[in-house]
């Protein structure tokens, strides 16, 4: 009887402990598929300072009360970069649709801080839409703050005329208004798929 | 007598082959476009469909325009799961071959911008082959950027 009880006691023991380790291990079993990844828990970021146009630091205050878009490019870049900030431009129209209330803000940041100024970026996104803000700054850092968005860049081939080719991961971050980075969008980055994804984001977790 | 002959049929000979040797004027170019450029930018990409409808191949090996300094060409490369793009220095299109110029695979690079691009202007774009031919387009800008 004793033995019987015990033996019930550890089955329904291992049980509580096979659901739980079954549960940490798939929360995702809730979390929504978008195009690109989404984090069960949102990730803090540590400290960065890139620089604006006007002079100012970029820090992670600026991340605060809104929901903010970063993408990192170039400006020698010929296709990937206009494309990217184009579809940025009308994901921020449609979003201003389908989800009104929520503040955005979109950001471009260099790979290349060598030739883009901070001025350069914030010329190079009012082409886009003059709301958004580019960013420059100081190389160390920018590819501190980009390692923590796991976006990887690197300088590629040299002859050429534009002096050297930048390589760079293609995809979107997307910040929370806590500044914690809780998804990236890769590409391709059609605006109508990423303001679905959006939406699924918002409400999650 | 014989060797007369040969020497004619030799002549007709080098006559067709010259004839049927392919000119990068002959290339069949469609739907060339650029995008509009930011004012900072100082580098465009122009894109079309090139078919060497001719029964040799081409080697391209760049290009002039009077928008930019310089204009290679360039294809779009992958690297470590980055994106990056490499200077070709001569690219050969096979007779009846199609080449894509187009977001994502190939593009003609415009480097050293005079002024930027503007959506609805048209300019004149000279692709250069190997042997010294060259096909002449006209390259429409416009204004969405996909
Ligand atoms: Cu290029």
């Amino acid at each position: 009887m004793y033995l019987n009880l015990r033996s019930i006691l550890i089955l329904l023991g291992s049980i509580l402990i096979f659901i739980g380790v079954i549960s940490k291990a798939l929360p995702a079993s809730s979390s929504p598929t978008i195009n690109g990844m989404i984090f069960s828990e949102p990730k803090m970021l540590d400290a960065f300072k890139l620089k604006t146009a006007d002079g100012q630091l970029f820090t992670r205050k600026d991340l605060l009360g809104h929901w903010t878009f970063i993408y990192f490019g170039y400006t020698h870049c010929p296709d990937a970069c206009p494309i990217a900030m184009h579809q940025l431009k009308v994901l921020e129209k449609r979003l201003q649709k389908t989800a009104p209330d929520q503040k955005l803000s979109f950001v471009m940041v260099t790979v290349d801080p060598q030739r883009d100024t901070p001025q350069i970026m914030q010329q190079y996104v009012n082409h886009f839409n003059p709301a958004f803000r580019g960013l420059s700054g100081d190389p160390k850092e920018i590819e501190a703050f980009a390692k923590q968005l796991y976006v990887a860049y690197g300088r590629g081939e040299e002859n050429t005329a534009i002096g050297y080719v930048m390589y760079h991961t293609d995809t979107i971050t997307i910040i929370n208004p806590n500044g914690q980075f809780v998804a990236a969008f890769s590409s391709p980055h059609y605006p109508r798929n990423m303001a679905q994804d959006f939406l699924k984001i918002i409400k999650y977790p | 007598m014989r060797n007369r002959v040969r020497y004619s049929l030799l002549a007709l000979g080098l006559v067709g082959s010259t004839a049927t040797f392919a000119d990068c004027k002959d290339l069949d170019v469609k739907g060339a476009w650029s995008r509009a450029t930011a004012p900072v930018v100082n580098v465009g990409a122009v894109y079309f469909d090139l078919t060497n409808t001719t029964s040799q191949a081409v080697t391209l090996i760049g290009g002039s325009t009077p928008v930019s300094d310089t204009v290679e060409l360039h294809r779009r490369e992958m690297k470590n799961g980055m994106m990056g793009m490499r200077h070709m220095h001569a690219v050969k299109v096979a007779a009846g071959q199609k080449l894509e110029f187009q977001p994502g695979k190939y593009h003609v690079m415009l480097i050293g911008l005079k002024h930027p691009l503007k959506a609805e202007q048209v300019f004149p774009l000279s692709l250069q082959c190997a042997d010294g031919s060259q096909r002449k387009i006209e390259v429409l800008v416009h204004k969405i950027m996909q």
